[in-house]
């Protein structure tokens, strides 16, 4: 019973620990719009600040939104499998985590084609006995470069398995909370960016879920 | 398909041999200083032992004669702030005092980081480290 009990805190402090601190209020997001009985807020986190709110590299590859929800009353059952976002014709969901992480790991990832260069320089003393050539001491020097390919020398930044996997929790950690909601919720979704990115472009965020379907412009 | 690449890797050791290597490569190369170690050292021993310099020279054990200066596994976090007073925590642990660690070098993975004046918390944010990249934080903004 007792481990059960703890068992059960451990969940809810987990699923208490994801996502990010809802505003206030939806007023305060640039986004908002309410219906169904939920209001929903967004918008666009500019590239600067993705680059300074995640350690892991966003800014290339994803769109990145920042959503909160704001059920009226009663309980939403939340899944970002239900957000869309409509760029034009196109259609993109949000990235997994779990995707994301393994798919950044293997961009760092070394190639046959890296070059690595690695120079070394120092200097010391040495003193010894030796007993055919008498006692030996004085100063040392070595110098070297080393060139390498492939790879072979340090990891690349972000490359080995334990970033994919704190790559994949920090991920999950500000991803947009999964499951019911009975209080505002907020955190991150990432979104692939659509094929023939543009700049300026409009970005039209879409909630399809069992409250039913909001449609909101972001900017 | 891109064309091949004909790389000469020259590895010179100034106290050892030269040797020379060439592959042959198909991608375009990315080409970076994976780091440069200078440094001192001391040594005492008794002769004679076996020597070789292709075992023992900078070459193949940069850091083994100066330390090691510089940790490739390891990703940096900087605390980038004018209050000197203050203590950090890493996980709730003590880590040293704010006005000495600007710099800390952590394995990969994710950390509760915690500034604190006596019983006043200045900064607390979870962190996340990866491998050979830094994290600039600015311990004065408070953070969720």
């Amino acid at each position: 019973m007792r481990v059960t009990t703890f068992l059960m805190s451990l969940a809810i402090a987990g699923a208490c620990w994801a996502g990010i601190r809802p505003r206030t209020d939806s007023a305060e997001y640039r986004n908002h719009e309410t219906q169904h009985g939920v209001t929903l807020a967004a918008e666009r986190v500019p590239a600067n600040q993705v680059r300074n709110t995640f350690a892991t590299d966003l800014t290339r590859d994803y769109v990145v939104l920042e959503i909160a929800v704001y059920p009226d009353s009663g309980s939403l059952d939340l899944t970002p499998l239900d957000f869309s976002l409509h760029c034009g014709s196109q259609i993109v969901h949000p990235g997994n985590p779990a995707a994301i992480a393994a798919r950044r790991q293997q961009q760092n990832a070394p190639r046959r084609s890296d070059v690595d260069i690695h120079p070394t320089v120092g200097v010391g003393y040495e003193s010894s006995n030796d007993p055919y050539s008498g006692r030996r001491k004085g100063v040392y020097t070595t110098a070297g470069v080393d060139v390498g390919s492939g790879g072979w020398n340090d990891p690349r930044p972000a490359s080995t398995d334990r970033d994919r996997q704190t790559m994949q929790q920090e991920l999950e950690d500000q991803q947009l909370p999964n499951g019911p909601v009975r209080a505002p919720a907020a955190g991150y979704l990432y979104f692939p960016f659509p094929a023939n990115k543009q700049k300026n472009v409009a970005y039209e965020l879409e909630y399809n879920g069992p409250m039913g379907r909001i449609r909101l412009a972001v900017k | 398909m891109s064309p091949w690449i004909k790389l000469a890797a020259f590895k010179l050791a100034a106290i050892g041999g030269l040797s020379v290597s060439v592959v042959s490569l198909e991608a375009k190369p990315r080409i970076r200083l994976s780091g440069v170690s200078v440094g001192a050292g001391y040594s005492r021993g008794i002769y004679p032992y076996y020597y070789d310099p292709l075992f023992f020279g900078a070459f193949f054990h940069p850091g083994f004669y100066n330390g090691f200066s510089y940790a490739p596994n390891l990703g940096e976090v900087r605390l980038r702030t004018p209050e000197k007073a203050g203590a950090v925590y890493l996980d709730g642990a003590y880590a040293g005092e704010l006005s000495k660690l600007k710099r800390i070098w952590l394995e990969p993975g994710a950390y509760n980081l915690a500034v604190r004046d006596g019983d006043r918390a200045i900064f607390e944010r979870r962190i996340y480290v990866l491998t050979g990249k830094t994290l600039d934080l600015q311990p004065t903004e408070r953070h969720p």
